[in-house]
């Protein structure tokens, strides 16, 4: 009679088989990203000239790439970037959506004016643009593209968690709480957060998976990472002038980033559905 | 069961026929039944009411027989409407039957209506589904026909076909509604609690015009209700549904006088009188089971007085018990004479704190609640002044109960809920006990905390009331906390106050999704409680319960107020609850206090217009009148 996740999906073939499918890609890549020195066949900065554009053979899963370097070593090395980044940002914006949003919404007033139009103003921002100009001025690499991108991010996330608390605040249990002399910081995030929790856990999802994609873009154009490094991003585009003859190094990167990007929304998206169901099961 | 299809007015066909009716919830977990073997009759021109407290299945019926059942429900027995089988037409026919064969009519005029079509748009949006109509008919004849279709549900203000739904009262809205739903002249009409949400003058109206609708149309008309009064009112023919099974189907003016099934009889005695206070009210123990926890039983067994083996045995089915007249009630013939004395032998209260009438009797006693000419006004959307509250003043003795009758748009929440500091009054004053309490944000947060612990409030709707992911216990204990207690005597005091709200123990971990509504409602008020407070405001605390469950939390309510001395400010619109409950009453309309006194004065001897007209549009049959009568000249006679 709980509403705990763990309680209600005693059995596995609750579960959607997409969701199961999505849940074993992100504890592989997962594990990749832990295990990366551990389990990967070569060292994936090792240029071993004689084999340069190799197809997949038995030693070199995914082949190799123009400088002999194993793409698959190179996969499992560059998954720890791809996850650790988009995380950071996604986090951020749980964080910082579930403090801003949540006070501009139940408080409303002065406060959520001077919140809001703080959010106007990076919603003005062009932010693809706004991203390539910082990194490339600054030389900032990863972290600075990770930190314009989270600062980018966030304005969307307070607007929803504005948007839902104060759907929260009006609500007559909110209100008893007041009347029975309950402190408004423990209303916001003693109720208002458990209350509003499918949609946070909604947005670091879509946040999630936008980040990895937004990361991955700037090392495609050469921001972002180091050259030279595993990244995703950068082995795209590193693979993509020889994407007709050796297409293994460019496409493998690309799908990888696909099927993580698909899978923490697919994730996302169930456990949304899956709470906001029992809630509507009054 | 075929003493079921026998019930028809007359021997021919019956316009609409449900046999052995069932409709399960499939689900990947488990499938629900909602409701089994449903067998129904609708004779032409014939009313009938399907009355259920909510759970017993009476909407997912209406919808089976509309064929509007959602994907994850699944059907099956016979549907025929006017000697056409249409269980399982294809749904594309079926949307052809609906609005020229039956149409249904639904419960809240709010969301019913598109917002952006105006009032003849929605009637014409209706007409044009008809194909014949497009072609045949032109603009200048249509708009004749919509004005034709608003007279028939009595707006003669030709100006109202160009208004949108945001513009119109909630009656309106429902006339509108009707008028849409007739607009092709089908042959059944469906009403789903159509004057629920209402006021309790407008719900008059609408029933009063669905009658008038249904006689002159000669038109069958099924009438889905949770309300007895409103059923007797205008139901030829009642099915009472519960738990997913038809217990009794009787003619009504029979069903009223005489039910032959205990459900049907304390349903009947759970519904509280207006003219006369209940020293014990009568409520049915614990709340509506689902049909699966009852298979293989009669469904009411559990919770009824007369309950022995016999009725846990076997499923009971409906028999014969009189003219045109089932009950599915094994021990009928045995309980019959006792059911007979249950009902009569009701002991009447006496008049209540006659010596507590008025503050002036005894000055030396600080109020609980004093108002002085409060006033509170809201600006609109339109950036227009409302004056919800106008120049009010009320008092509250300790111990009293007081009721604020009104209907909505009174100003009878806004009052409560400046008492509390949900809001802040424009001007007058509030005390309570002897506290400034005008407004709590200009106040120091000790007066504010102690303020706390003087008034609390009960909502309207427990399912919202209560914080969906925190136990019963976290509840409760919360608000201890806050209120600095330590750990120990909160842990002792949770169970002292389950124990006074009538909850067991093992309820502490339970979460409000695992409560029913009635239970719920234990829980809000023990959280008022926890605070110690000398006042208790009651939003239509009741309002949104089932009949028998809203006699259990109004003897909770009268029990608090007798044992702890706590006075209640009883919010409502419901007469019958404010004449079991209340000492004394305001009665409000647009933000001002039109009548008060004494709640015996008030009710039995209205002086304002309002009043009356309140008390009049109170649904009652013609038998009941003549009680009414009788009682008023019974007292005549005391008098003298």
């Amino acid at each position: 009679m709980t509403l705990t996740l763990r309680s209600r999906v005693s059995k596995l073939r609750d579960v959607p088989g997409s969701v199961l499918v999505a849940s074993l890609i992100i504890i592989i890549i997962c594990f990749a990203a832990v295990a990366a020195q551990f389990i990967s066949p070569f060292n994936p900065m090792e240029q071993d000239l004689l084999a340069v554009s190799l197809k997949p053979t038995s030693s070199h899963w995914l082949g190799s790439d123009e400088l002999g370097r194993d793409v698959f070593s190179r996969l499992i090395a560059g998954s720890r970037g791809a996850i650790i980044g988009p995380f950071l940002i996604a986090f951020s914006g749980l964080v910082v959506s579930a403090i801003l949003g949540i006070f501009a919404g139940y408080r409303g007033g002065s406060i959520d004016n001077l919140i809001m139009r703080g959010v106007d103003f990076i919603v003005a921002l062009p932010g693809l643009l706004l991203t390539i100009v910082v990194v490339s001025v600054t030389h900032g690499g990863y972290w600075m593209a990770l930190l314009v991108l989270g600062v980018l991010n966030v304005q969307g996330d307070i607007r929803i968690v504005r948007g839902v608390s104060l759907e929260q605040r009006k609500l007559p249990y909110i209100e008893a709480l007041r009347v029975v002399g309950v402190p408004r910081w423990r209303i916001m995030y003693k109720h208002i957060v458990p209350n509003i929790y499918p949609i946070l856990i909604a947005n670091f999802a879509t946040d999630f998976a936008g980040a990895l994609v937004a990361l991955s873009g700037l090392s495609f154009l050469g921001l972002g990472s180091q050259p030279g490094t595993p990244d995703w991003g950068r082995m795209l585009s590193d693979g993509q002038p020889s994407l007709f003859t050796n297409y293994w190094a460019a496409l493998s990167p690309g799908i990888t980033i696909v099927l993580l990007a698909v899978s923490v929304n697919l994730i996302g998206d169930w456990v949304y559905d899956f709470y906001s169901k029992k809630s509507l099961q009054r | 069961m075929a003493d079921v299809l026998n019930l028809e007015l007359n021997s021919s066909e019956p316009l609409l026929k449900v046999s052995g009716l069932t409709v399960r919830h499939l689900g990947a977990e488990h499938e629900r039944t909602i409701f089994s073997n449903v067998d129904l009759s609708v004779a032409r021109g014939e009313t009938i009411g399907i009355v259920g407290e909510s759970g017993s299945g009476k909407s997912m019926l209406t919808k089976a027989i509309m064929r509007m059942l959602p994907p994850y429900m699944a059907h099956e027995g016979r549907i025929e409407l006017d000697g056409q089988e249409i269980t399982n037409l294809s749904l594309r026919k079926v949307h052809q039957l609906r609005g020229d064969q039956m149409t249904l009519l639904f419960q809240d005029p709010f969301t019913m209506l598109n917002p952006v079509l105006s009032a003849g748009e929605h009637i014409l949006e209706a007409l044009r589904a008809n194909k014949k109509f497009r072609k045949e008919i032109s603009k200048q004849e249509s708009k004749k026909i919509v004005l034709e279709r608003l007279s028939e549900v009595g707006i003669h203000d030709a100006a109202v076909a160009g208004r949108f739904p945001f513009q119109l009262s909630g009656g309106m809205r429902q006339r509108i509604a009707l008028a849409t739903a007739l607009a092709r002249n089908p042959k059944l009409l469906i009403a789903d609690e159509p004057s629920t949400a209402l006021d309790n003058t407008t719900q008059a109206e609408i029933l009063a015009l669905l009658k008038n609708v249904q006689q002159s149309r000669q038109m069958g008309l099924i009438l889905v209700t949770h309300d007895l009064r409103v059923a007797f009112s205008v139901c030829d023919r009642i099915y009472v549904l519960y738990a997913g099974s038809i217990l009794e189907v009787g003619p009504s003016v029979e069903l009223e006088k005489a039910p032959l099934h205990p459900y049907t009889h304390g349903l009947l005695l759970s519904e509280p009188p207006i003219d006369r206070r209940i020293e014990v009210l009568t409520s049915i123990p614990g709340s509506v089971p689902s049909f699966d926890n009852v298979l293989g039983k009669c469904a009411f067994a559990p919770r009824c007085n007369w309950q022995t083996q016999v009725c846990l045995d076997s499923t009971p089915q409906l028999r014969n018990v009189g003219e045109r007249h089932v009950s599915s009630c094994l021990r009928l013939q045995e309980i019959k004479s006792e059911l007979i004395v249950d009902r009569t032998g009701r002991k009447t209260a006496d008049s209540p704190f006659v010596n507590l009438s008025t503050q002036s009797a005894l000055p030396s006693i600080t109020p609980v609640l004093r108002i002085q000419s409060l006033k509170k006004t809201f600006i609109n959307s339109q950036n227009r002044k409302v004056e919800a509250v106008q120049n009010v003043s009320l008092e509250i003795a300790p111990g009293e109960c007081v009721a604020l009758v009104g209907e909505s748009g009174s100003g009878k929440t806004t009052l409560g809920r400046c008492i509390v500091g949900l809001e802040v009054p424009t001007s007058g004053s509030i005390e309570l006990d002897g506290l400034e309490a005008t407004n709590y944000n200009s106040i120091s947060r000790e007066s504010r905390a102690a303020l706390r612990k003087k008034a609390q409030i009960v909502f309207q709707d427990p399912y919202s009331s209560l914080d969906p992911r925190q136990t019963v216990a976290d509840c409760l204990s919360e608000v201890m906390q806050v209120n600095g207690e330590g750990k120990d005597s909160r842990n002792s005091r949770i169970d002292a106050l389950l124990k006074h709200v009538g909850l067991p123990e093992s309820y502490r971990v339970r979460l409000p999704e695992s409560l029913s509504g009635g239970e719920r409602q234990r829980v809000a008020i023990a959280r008022a409680l926890a605070v110690e407070p000398k006042l208790i405001i009651c939003d239509e605390a009741v309002s949104a319960l089932d009949v028998s469950v809203q006699a259990q939390i109004l003897s909770l309510l009268r029990k608090i107020q007798k044992e702890m001395g706590i006075s209640l400010l009883f919010i409502t619109h419901d007469l019958a609850v404010v004449r079991q409950i209340a000492d004394r009453a305001y009665v409000m309309k647009n933000g001002l206090v039109v009548e008060s006194g004494l709640v015996d004065d008030v009710l039995s001897r209205p002086q304002n217009e309002f009043t009356q007209k309140l008390l009049s549009s109170v649904p009652s049959s013609a038998s009941q009148l003549a009680e009414k009568d009788q009682t008023l000249l019974l007292k005549k006679d005391k008098d003298k």
